[in-house]
């Protein structure tokens, strides 16, 4: 019985792909990735045809979350400078987020300050390629707003257990549905094709001592996710820190005190990063900043 | 104003919108305090969101509020002897960093 719920659960979540959440052109690009003869500049032409979409993402890449604030100046150039796996993981999240930013309140914030944290972590950790860990950061709680949106009876039941017992939103849904937003994640990655090191990173940011290939990407988000739990910016669905896994830090060979100036770049760009709402007016690609 | 779940409503909070039911109809006032009976009542009637005064569940770069929330946001990992090490390092940054605003505050 309980096996069925979760089986139907996860088919009503996997039905996703018949909304009109996701652009057209994310299957497109997919199809063109696959093909090893692809080059960028037919990618980025795929992309640049949805305006409103390439807007977005100008505006998401150019916010300091990525490191090149203000300095993007095309989808190419996106393309070349942040990898396609970072670019589709912003298609998808600003994507989904725009449609579903009402189904869950403070979310869209929290996913984007754990972006900025996880990026932060990555720097400071010397790893390589750190807005591939900004992106894995953005789409970490992608499961919750899924769920929101598919499961709403269940997603207001999550709700209500949290805040009568004081649960973190975790708990609260393995009480109610069986299995976290970190299983609708892994769900979610392997429908839509992520790359692995994204995928680890969303299904196991709770438990990142757990991941096989990728501990770094998983640790990573595991601390972003707590920074931004600490500040408070925006919400992950409930106003709790959440346990770090002693093993996080050292994954990442740092230590306690090396947060000290990740915090302190938190702080700094936080401000900036909560004008980064990808309301669709801006359609100028040469706007450049995130916040006016 | 800020628009929250209800799950971060804490009695004390006031409505910067009136609460309405589906159909328009006005179920609290707008300027109306909150306390814990009235959240538990919206609870029930199913909101799930509500617009408060001011930004109390935002974003906080002040470091002296961050040193107060800390109880709160650690409340259920006290008996976890790492995190209460982690918190209280955080203690001691943010401590630092609301002495040195201060400092600041008072210079200028």
């Amino acid at each position: 019985m309980e096996e069925d719920l979760k089986t139907v659960a996860k088919g009503k979540i996997l039905s996703i792909r018949d909304l009109p959440t996701l652009p057209r052109v994310l299957d497109e690009v997919s199809r063109l990735v696959e093909n090893p003869n692809t080059t960028i500049e037919a990618i980025a032409k795929v992309i640049s045809r949805d305006q409103v979409l390439s807007a977005k993402v100008l505006k998401m890449v150019n916010s300091p979350v990525y490191g090149f604030p203000g300095r993007i100046s095309s989808i190419q150039h996106a393309l070349v400078l942040l990898g396609i796996n970072v670019i589709r993981g912003v298609i998808i999240s600003t994507s989904v987020f725009d449609i579903m930013a009402k189904a869950m309140e403070g979310l869209w914030e929290h996913s984007v300050g754990c972006a900025l944290a996880t990026g932060l972590i990555a720097r400071k950790a010397k790893l390589k390629e750190p807005e591939e860990f900004s992106v894995c950061g953005l789409l970490h709680d992608l499961g919750k707003v899924v769920a929101a949106v598919q499961l709403p009876e269940l997603h207001k039941a999550v709700g209500e257990t949290v805040r009568s017992q004081d649960l973190r939103w975790l708990e609260a849904e393995k009480a109610v549905l069986g299995f976290g937003h970190d299983r609708i994640n892994a769900w979610l990655a392997t429908h839509w094709h992520l790359p692995p090191t994204i995928k680890e990173a969303m299904a196991l940011h709770h438990y990142p001592e757990r991941a096989q290939f990728y501990p770094q990407h998983a640790a990573a988000v595991h601390l972003g996710d707590f920074i931004v739990r600490i500040f408070e910016h925006g919400s992950g669905g409930d106003d709790q820190a959440v346990p770090l896994s002693p093993l996080a830090l050292k994954i990442l060979n740092l230590k306690l005190t090396d947060l000290d100036s990740v915090l302190d770049g938190f702080a700094q760009d936080l401000a900036e990063i909560s004008c980064v709402d990808f309301t669709p007016e801006e359609l100028s690609p040469s706007s450049g900043k995130a916040c006016n | 104003m800020q628009n929250i779940p209800l799950s971060l409503a804490q009695p004390g909070m006031k409505l910067a919108k009136a609460i309405t039911k589906a159909n328009g109809m006005p179920i609290v006032g707008v300027g109306i305090e909150l306390t814990e009976t009235l959240i538990d009542r919206l609870d029930s009637m199913g909101i799930d969101t509500v617009s408060i005064v001011g930004d109390a569940v935002s974003a906080s770069q002040n470091p002296s509020e961050r040193v107060q929330r800390l109880d709160h946001l650690f409340r259920r990992l006290e008996g976890d002897p790492n995190m209460v090490k982690v918190k209280a390092h955080l203690r001691e940054y943010f401590t630092i960093k609301a002495a040195a605003d201060a400092a600041k505050q008072g210079k200028g």
